[in-house]
């Protein structure tokens, strides 16, 4: 009957399963997977039945950007999910840097910006060396590099 | 968890989209602070043309008092300090890309300054510079370098004794 049907289609939600470049496998909504332009792309390719490829993402990874995908998808006041947002990003550099990869990968706009927005705020108000120091980063500058910024240092125009 | 610290990330070679994107959410002021002088990858990202379309001085105002005479005002020479610092590195990462350049109402530019400007901004399209008291006579050979220029906003300057 239609009204039946209609019940279960509503009810059934599709899950995409997503696997991770260490063969781990997550299931996820389709609603929540989709904020995703790469997994949708792929989807639409026809990998929405089977088990979509992310070579790029270690389950580690993947566990996190999973778990941003569902607390999106969840319906979340805009207050908690400003709170929420604001925990998750609040990680390590190692977590940053391997979060940042994942979501430029996956397509993820509003987590990359996210992302972003918080290695900004790490960098604001830092010199040079303080930010080698805090990223772990060498000074690898060419002497013409090294020419340009001493010229860019100095007071006055040449 | 097992596996962390095996891999090592390397800042220095983070995609370069990443590093523009990052680069996108500082301002002018945290852009020409320093992040061009840490290493070069992020020196060349941070010369990317999406972040020096506009130049942004709209927030930087002079310390400076009235006078009686021509140009009317006196500029402190900190804030000239200031200004030349931050034309300085912006224009060299901007690498000739700025198409908008706005000053605030009451950055008053000077001469050497605005040269300077005028040279390293061949493609500008678009200039705010409401407080052009101090350049008046260099304004002309300023406005010859901008081929492209289309908008200019530069609202008539009254004597304050008037």
């Amino acid at each position: 009957m239609a009204s039946s049907e209609s019940t279960t289609t509503s009810t059934t939600t599709k899950v995409l399963r997503l696997k991770s470049s260490d063969n781990e496998i997550f299931g996820v909504e389709e609603k929540a997977a989709l904020q995703s332009e790469t997994i949708k792309s792929l989807a639409e390719d026809g990998y929405s039945e089977d088990v979509i490829p992310l070579f790029n993402v270690e389950k580690k990874t993947l566990a996190k950007i999973v778990e941003w995908l569902n607390k999106h998808a969840s319906g979340s006041s805009k207050e908690e999910l400003k709170r929420w947002d604001a925990d998750f990003v609040d990680v390590d550099k190692d977590v940053l840097y391997d979060l940042l990869l994942a979501s430029n990968y996956l397509n993820i706009e509003v987590l990359l910006h996210q992302l972003a927005q918080k290695v900004a705020d790490m960098i604001k108000g830092k010199k040079p060396e303080e930010i080698r120091q805090l990223f772990g980063i060498k000074n690898d500058f060419t002497p013409e590099e090294e020419a340009e910024i001493r010229r860019e240092n100095a007071w006055a125009f040449e | 968890m097992e596996e962390d610290g095996t891999v090592m990330r390397r800042w220095e070679e983070m995609d370069i989209d990443i590093l523009v994107k990052i680069f996108q959410s500082l301002t002018v002021f945290e852009l020409t602070s320093g992040i061009a002088h840490v290493c070069s990858a992020w020196r060349l990202a941070a010369c990317d043309p999406l972040l020096w379309k506009t130049l942004d001085l709209s927030m930087l105002k002079s310390n400076f008092i009235k006078i009686p005479l021509e140009p009317y005002v006196y500029v402190h020479c900190h804030s000239d300090k200031t200004l030349t610092r931050i034309l300085k590195i912006s224009l060299s990462l901007s690498r000739g890309n700025i198409t908008s350049l706005f000053f605030h109402c009451n950055l008053y530019v000077s001469e050497e300054q605005l040269t300077y400007t005028a040279e390293r901004c061949p493609r500008l399209r678009r200039l705010v510079l409401p407080a052009w008291n101090r350049v008046e006579t260099v304004m002309i050979k300023a406005i010859d370098l901008w081929k492209d220029l289309e908008s200019l906003t530069m609202p008539s300057i009254a004597n304050p004794l008037d």
